[in-house]
């Protein structure tokens, strides 16, 4: 019995020990980045890089927020994703409700499996049609050629995680609004989404991350520095400053963070709000 | 009455989404179809060719070639590896750690932020010649060779950044884990089973649904792949076509040869070889994936 507790101890140990090296694989590159965005220009490339750091300098970030379009890119990405993510939101609500309430009628169930199948539409294939049709709606270089396109990608899965949040919601709720006079939208807006908190804001985010990162169609719908959002941003920055790592990584580092100070606080939801969509379909 | 007004209540809800599916959706997928048998560069008006863009992709495009075999590199070998982290660290997880919230965030954060330009961009820095992934190497007393700009390693790099992103597919599995009852593994341990025979009896069947789910996604993600490829070759797709996944190829013909047409029909292709690689894990499920609702 004591020869298997010590063995037990040692399985366990060994297990956090595992735990802990994948942890610093996973969070080693953004370190990298940071140290190297906080990097004197010639400690960046010599032939032995290190973690240390002799005299930290802000120049790169000085560089970045004040000798570069960066600030454009970032507050052009906030409003795209922004946008994308009311509009998904309103629609999912929607299109999650009638699905939850509506499934017994015909039809609503072809509409389960066209959303399913939607995901193997790969994006390219959309990417040269939707170019025309921006194109011919004269939408190259707006904001509202990226939300619609963004808004179309991401209300298929805000729509499923919506619906599978409404299903859990007992249905007597409603009939007693109702029985009390209540229209369908009064039930949806004061009955449903204020228990529906913890999966909208996990809907919202998930717009919110795809609009934020997606890069394809951001970078071929629109041409003009006034408009670009921030991905295609940084992945031109690097034709400015091919050698300039420093205020590279500075960029990463500014547009990485808020993703992971919003995921940080708010991961629960997200986590609930994927696997509730997953593991039971 | 009263039925028919429910059941216009159902559809009006769905109006805002069945417009963006019409107008923005199906017409832009039959569009492509048709652009798919044209020659069309944007200028002029698309003219029929008929099947000259499939002929050409099949016969007469060396590039394509390398491009396909490429993109399935890149697919058969970061998918399995990811599952296999995946799964191996929510096993790991599951066994009651503390901090598991902590572990979670940690894993998750690549996945969350890997699609993102800004991620490969880093990878570009860390898998350099001198980046601190050769650094590494170097203190075990290995030379790492440049795996960004040598051929025969460049499409390791973008497997690499793929994999490193497991955390995604893990959450599904953690949660996947959680709700196998844990009588089943006590009565096993009654039964005297040991850890392989609790994992191949109990785990491994009961979570094939969870497999079967992460399988599909990850492998239709994965051919789709394009962000990771076009920053870290430059959008070239080299050197020498070695990171040129199918995406990016069908941007370069689309984009920078202005071959509108041809693009189309590749998507396509594109299109019926992940609906085929969909299709044959489907028709496999039956055979290994256990539904415990009896569904099979």
């Amino acid at each position: 019995m004591l020869m298997s507790r010590r063995k037990q101890r040692f399985f366990k140990l060994l297990t956090y020990a595992v735990l802990l090296g994948f942890s610093v694989y996973c969070l080693l590159p953004f370190l990298w980045m940071f140290v190297t965005s906080i990097k004197p220009t010639d400690q960046i490339r010599t032939l032995n890089p290190s973690f240390w750091v002799d005299k930290p300098t802000w120049k790169h970030f000085d560089n970045v927020l004040n000798g570069s379009a960066f600030l454009t890119f970032f507050k052009n990405s906030l409003f795209v994703a922004l946008a994308t993510t009311v509009a998904s939101l309103i629609i999912s609500i929607f299109a999650g409700y009638a699905l939850s309430r509506y499934v017994r009628f015909k039809g609503v169930k072809l509409f389960s499996v066209a959303m399913l199948l939607s995901q193997m539409i790969p994006g390219v294939l959309l990417l040269i049609p939707l170019y025309l049709v921006m194109k011919n709606l004269s939408l190259i270089n707006t904001y509202a050629s990226l939300i619609l396109a963004y808004t179309t990608f991401t209300v298929p899965l805000c729509t499923f995680m919506m619906k599978s949040f409404f299903d859990t919601i007992a249905y007597e709720m409603e009939e007693s609004a109702e029985i009390d006079g209540c229209s369908r939208i009064g039930i949806i807006f004061r009955i449903l989404l204020p228990v529906s908190l913890p999966s909208l804001v996990a809907t919202s985010l998930f717009a919110f991350l795809n609009a934020w990162n997606e890069f394809m169609f951001g970078f071929v719908f629109i041409n003009d520095e006034a408009h670009r959002t921030l991905t295609p941003g940084i992945s031109l920055f690097k034709g400015l400053y091919q050698t300039d790592w420093g205020s590279m990584m500075a960029a990463s580092v500014l547009s990485v963070l808020p993703i992971v100070i919003i995921f940080v606080f708010l991961q629960r939801f997200l986590i609930e709000g994927m696997t509730a969509g997953s593991v039971k379909g | 009455m009263q039925k028919y007004k429910t059941y216009a209540a159902g559809y009006l809800f769905l109006l805002p989404w069945l417009i963006g599916l019409i107008f923005l959706y199906l017409s832009p997928i039959f569009a492509s179809l048709y652009l798919s048998f044209t020659k069309y560069d944007l200028l002029t008006a698309p003219k029929w060719i008929g099947f000259d863009n499939y002929k050409t992709m099949f016969t007469d495009d060396y590039r394509l070639g390398d491009s396909i075999k490429v993109t399935f590199q890149y697919v058969l070998i970061s998918v399995p590896f990811r599952l296999a982290f995946a799964l191996g660290l929510a096993m790991l997880l599951n066994q009651g750690m503390k901090f598991l919230g902590v572990y979670r965030t940690i894993y998750y954060i690549p996945s969350l932020l890997g699609g993102s330009v800004a991620i490969s961009v880093l990878w570009k820095q860390v898998f350099d010649k001198d980046g601190i992934f050769n650094q590494g190497l170097a203190l075990m007393g290995i030379e790492g060779p440049n795996w960004i700009a040598d051929p025969k390693y460049a499409i390791y790099s973008l497997i690499g950044l793929s994999v490193w992103q497991f955390g995604s597919v893990m959450i599904i599995f953690l949660a996947g884990l959680k709700q196998i009852p844990q009588e089943l593994y006590e009565a096993a341990t009654v039964d005297g089973a040991g850890i392989f025979r609790k994992f191949s009896r109990i785990t491994m069947p009961l979570l094939t649904p969870v497999i079967f789910f992460n399988l599909t996604i990850t492998l239709i993600q994965s051919f789709q792949t394009f962000t990771k490829a076009f920053i870290i070759s430059g959008g070239s797709g080299g050197p020498i076509n070695s990171t040129l996944l199918y995406s990016l190829y069908l941007y370069i013909k689309g984009f920078t040869f202005l071959d509108m047409g041809y693009a189309s029909a590749m998507a396509w292709l594109l299109l019926i070889i992940i609906a085929a690689f969909t299709g044959l894990l489907f028709l496999t499920s039956r055979y290994w994936v256990y539904y415990s609702d009896g569904r099979n």
